[in-house]
Order: C-alpha cells, then structure tokens, then sequence
C-alpha cells in the first residue's frame, strides 16, 4: 500500500474515533474545551520546540521552503480577494477567505512525521512561525471589514495575543536552540520529546470531535467554491511556488502538501467571535478534513513525480 | 547508575510538575480537566493499555511468572490494605478509598518508568504485570466504591463489567494471544497512534489533580494509604518477585510497579460513585510525594540485582 495512505489510516481513524466520542456522548461536547486548551497551550507548542530545535536542518535547504510557504499564504490570500465580486454577503465572503488561506497544519505533522521522518516534521514545524501571524492578521483584517460584528478588534489587542502566541514562541525558541546547540539531550529535551508525543493524537481527536456533518449544506455552492480553493487551487499555488524557488524532493513535496491540509477548525471560532458565517466555515473545516484524505495522496503523488 | 535513574524520573516528574503547574497557575483552569480526565479514563487509558497488550505476547515464556507476582503482590495490599482500615476504625467509603489506592498503582507512570530505564524491551515485561495489576486493582477498586456506596454486590459487578480501563484489559489479553499486532499492525496503529500520546496526557493530568489542600485532616488515613501503596507496595513486589525467581527487567518493573504512586483513575471511579473524592485526592498526591522518594531507590536496589 502506499506509504502516505498507510499513514492517513491511522490519522483518519483518531479523527473518526473523537467525532464518535463527540456524537455518542462519551465525551460530551463542552468537555472539549480542556482538551483544545492543554493541546493548543502546552502539548502542541512542546511538539514544536522539541522537533525544531533537534532537528539536522541545512539553512540553506530551509529559508527558500520558508520564503515559499510565507509567499503561497499570502498569494491565496490575494486570489480570495478576487471573488470579493461575487453576489454573497460580507459574512459569507469572509468565511470563503478563511477558507482559502486557514490551513490545519497538524494532519500534516502527524503525516510528515510518519512519512518523511525527522526532517519533513521539522520542516512542516517551522512554517508555523512565519505564516502563522500572517495568517492571522489577514484573516482579523477581511473580518473586520467585511465581517458582521460590531465589536471591531483593538490593533493591539490583536498583535499582543499574536506576539504571545504559543505556537510561535515554541517555533522562536526551538529554533534558536536549534542555532545554539541548546537542549539537545538532557531533562528539558527529554520532557518536551515526552510531552509533544501526546500533542497530535489529543488534536486529531478534538478536530474529529469538532466535525458537523449537518453544516454540510449549509449554502453548497459556496461550500464547494471554499472548498475547491483549499484542495485543488492551493496545492496547486504552492506546488508552483514551491518550483519557481527551486524545491525539489522533500521541500516540494512538503510544500505542496501544505496546500492540501484540511481547513484548520480555528477559522470557526474567529467567525463565530467577529461576525463571519460560523455555519458555512463548519462545513468548510468538515469537507476540507474529509475530502484531504483524497487530496493529501494525490498531491504528494503530483509533487513527488 | 545515578544518571541513569535521573534520566529516566526527571521528564516523568517534569510532567507531572507540568500538569500542576499549568492548573495551578489558572493557566488551565480547574474546570477545564473534567474533558482531559473524561478523556483519559474512557479512551486514552484503554487505548494505551489495548495498544500496550496488543503489541507484547501475553503467551511467551515467563510472562505467567511476572503476571503471577503482581497478582499475588496487589491480593497482599488488599488484605493489607482491609486489616489498616480496621486498625483505624476506618468508615465504610474510607476504607473503600484506602484500599483502592493501595492496590490501584500507576501503570502508566510505571510504564513510562520501565521504558526510559529499559529500552524498547520494557514492554515485554510491563504486559504481564500491567495486564494482573490492572485486572485486579481496577476489578477491586470499583467492586470496593461500589459496594461502599450501595452495599450491592450486584450493584459492583453490573460497574466492573461496564468500566472502560477492565474492558479494554481483557479486549488487549485477548488481541495479545490472537497476536493481532503482529498480523494486522494496521488494526492497531491508530491505537498506538492514541498509545503513544496517552503516557504523556495522562501524567500531565495526574499533576493537574494534585491537591496539597487536600492533605490536611484525617492524616492517619493519608498516611496509610500512601504508606501501602508506595512503601509496603515495593517490599512486597521485590519480595515476592525474589521469592519467585523473578530477575533482570522483570524485577525492575515489579519494584516499579510497588513503589509507584496510586493511579489517578482511582479518583475518577471514586467521583463516579459519589466516594470521597477529597480523601482519595490527598491519599493520591501524598503518594506521588512518597513514590518521587521511594521510587529511585527501589529502581537502584533492583537494577543493581
């Protein structure tokens, strides 16, 4: 069998099994809240400094795969703006823009660790650092101004929960561990190896207990529209990206398959707290999860040649 | 060997000091661990254990031996564990809590334990001792809370067969001596996808449920409890262990198994059946406290044999 669907198997099946926790009751829904925090706030940012900062990475090898990714973010964020014309309401529209720029970025680490070992996990941890402001600050700014709310966020507001995000304090701080030969071995390293195990099975477990098939029809067209832009556009704009600076084998490879993850289930709370179609985004996140199972082999198959 | 036995406690005990730390500080607040301890207790716990039988072979030579010795070791703190209670006047539901957490040790800590000591082989011991301990110890834990809530001993046996951790003991047994991990790894990869995580959330949320608020009243009782679990836990392990011929990595796990703290599922059963959720929580964190002292040595005294 092939190795990457080999890999989804397992990763599908925890997604399955906190979606059939979630629905039978087992693990009623408003539990969930303690398992995103811990997973988000502490496990996820200890996975992150754990793989950096050990990993045996060329700098060489890593900035153009940085520069590439940061681009391909921003570069969907630009074709989003391109449908701004269509005939929908600014809450629907800012749900299609987080859909195309909102990746979830874990599927990928679960299956960049089991399939490309050390380095491809290092290399899908280190594009949390750049892009995840980016992103962010992208998708405060189309909420805000097409976005229904009327609490408007305070810009500094906004760049502090940034500045002290987690995710990329993990990524700053592994990295220059990494740079500085810090904590290769010993207790710290040792209790951040132990504790970033136990990230990715507790998110993929809260992203299945997260899915709403009800939301699926939820406007369809629409639906579809977001939903080709994550797994079809996308790819294919970091494929391009990633060829036009010169990636090839594993980078390329990477890359790409960042285009393919699914929606990342956070673009539901943001248009939920400032004014976006929370529905529709419910049904992007549950396609774009179910539909990158297919995405995910195909693209890497595209990119691996 | 000290470095060793510091290599191998500190990232256990750091993630223990986590998991406080994070409650303590409100950086997770109180209320958000009902969803993690859920969690734990009905899915994380029963996969670690599935995945941990499935993968070992319950069947191999000297399994019978280790299994034997834990067995007989957790029947020696039950009737210990009876004989305190009297001795103390203890209540019905005190007793039930005394007894639990005498008998109930840690697996997971102790798995975790064997593993960073032992190497890959850690499990083939750890199985056969996990799988007696857990049947036993859980089995009497919710036979003891049952019947000091209800006084029905059908009540008990109607919750020993519904409790999620003995149900997924007997599902690994039974997937151990089909040797389905060997045939079929696909069918337990998403397990130990889930396995793998668990250790760490597990011991995250065993820090998060110390109560050192806990620890004031009824001291005779905490003692004891915490007194038979780790102190008299180790002597009868390594006794029994040296009585029955027992050497090499089982020993260690059976001194590990002894002188570990008390399981933190024990306060989840006691809350499911309205137990005294404060004593067990100060008979747990005292445990913690004594193993962190008596655990290193009873690792040094068997890995020195």
């Amino acid at each position: 069998m092939n190795p990457v669907v080999t890999a989804l198997i397992p990763i599908a099946g925890v997604i399955a099994l906190g979606w059939g926790l979630r629905r039978t009751g087992l693990v009623r829904a408003e539990l969930w809240a303690g398992v995103n925090r811990l997973s988000y706030q502490a496990l996820l940012p200890a996975l992150l400094f754990s793989t950096i900062s050990t990993a045996e990475l060329q700098g060489g090898e890593a900035a153009p795969f940085l520069i590439a990714a940061t681009l391909a973010f921003i570069a969907m964020g630009v074709i989003a703006l391109a449908f701004k014309p269509l005939p929908v309401g600014g809450p629907a529209y800012t749900s299609l823009f987080q859909g195309a720029v909102r990746w979830n970025g874990f599927v990928l680490l679960a299956l960049a660790g089991a399939v490309f070992g050390p380095e491809g996990a290092a290399l899908a941890a280190l594009v949390f650092a750049p892009t995840v402001p980016i992103i962010n600050v992208m998708c405060v700014a189309a909420l805000t101004i097409w976005g229904a709310s009327d609490r408007k966020p305070e810009a500094q507001r906004v760049a502090f929960r940034i500045v002290t995000n987690p995710l990329i304090l993990a990524c700053l701080a592994g990295a220059a561990a990494n740079a500085l030969d810090w904590f290769q071995t010993g207790p710290v390293a040792d209790t951040a190896a132990l504790a970033g195990r136990a990230a990715l099975p507790l998110i993929l477990l809260a992203i299945g207990a997260g899915l709403d098939f009800s939301a699926l029809k939820a406007r369809p067209a629409l639906l579809s529209l977001s939903v080709s832009l994550k797994l079809i556009v996308a790819p294919a704009v970091f494929y391009g990206l990633g060829l036009a600076f010169g990636l090839e084998g594993l980078p390329l490879i990477l890359i790409t398959a960042i285009g393919a993850t699914p929606g990342a289930a956070a673009s539901y709370v943001l248009a939920s707290e400032m004014g976006g179609d929370a529905r529709l985004m419910a049904g992007h996140v549950t396609a774009t999860t179910i539909a990158a199972f297919i995405a995910l082999p195909v693209w890497i198959q595209v990119a691996g040649g | 060997m000290t470095g060793l036995i510091l290599t191998a406690f500190l990232p256990i005990f750091g993630l223990i000091a986590l998991g406080y730390g994070v409650r303590a500080t409100g950086y997770l607040p109180r209320e958000l661990w009902a969803g993690i301890n859920a969690l734990n207790h009905r899915l994380l716990l029963p996969a670690f254990l599935i995945a941990l039988f499935a993968r070992s072979d319950l069947s191999a030579s000297g399994s019978a031996s280790l299994a034997g010795a834990a067995a007989l070791g957790s029947l020696t703190l039950i009737i210990a564990g009876i004989l305190t209670a009297r001795l103390l006047s203890a209540s019905r539901r005190e007793a039930a809590s005394v007894c639990a957490v005498a008998v109930q040790w840690n697996f997971v800590l102790t798995l975790g334990l064997a593993e960073r000591l032992l190497g890959e082989a850690a499990p083939l011991s750890a199985a056969p001792v996990a799988a007696a301990g857990v049947l036993i110890g859980a089995g009497f834990t919710v036979a003891s809370f049952a019947w000091a809530s209800s006084g029905s001993a059908s009540g008990a046996v109607k919750r020993i067969v519904r409790d999620p951790v003995l149900i997924a003991c007997v599902i690994g047994i039974i997937l151990s001596f089909l040797q389905l991990g060997q045939h079929a790894p696909i069918l337990v990869s998403g397990l130990e996808l889930l396995g793998a995580g668990s250790l760490a959330v597990i011991l995250v949320a065993m820090g998060a449920g110390l109560d050192f608020a806990a620890l004031k009243g009824r001291i005779r009782l905490l003692i004891a409890a915490a007194a038979l679990r780790c102190g008299l836990g180790a002597l009868v392990f390594i006794a029994i262990a040296m009585i029955m011929g027992v050497s090499g990595d089982g020993l260690v796990v059976l001194a590990l198994a002894g002188a570990a703290p008390g399981a933190a599922v024990t306060y989840a059963i006691a809350a499911d059946f309205k137990g005294e959720t404060g004593l067990v929580a100060g008979m747990l964190t005292l445990s913690v406290l004594v193993s962190a002292a008596v655990l290193p040595v009873a690792a040094a005294f068997a890995l020195s044999l």
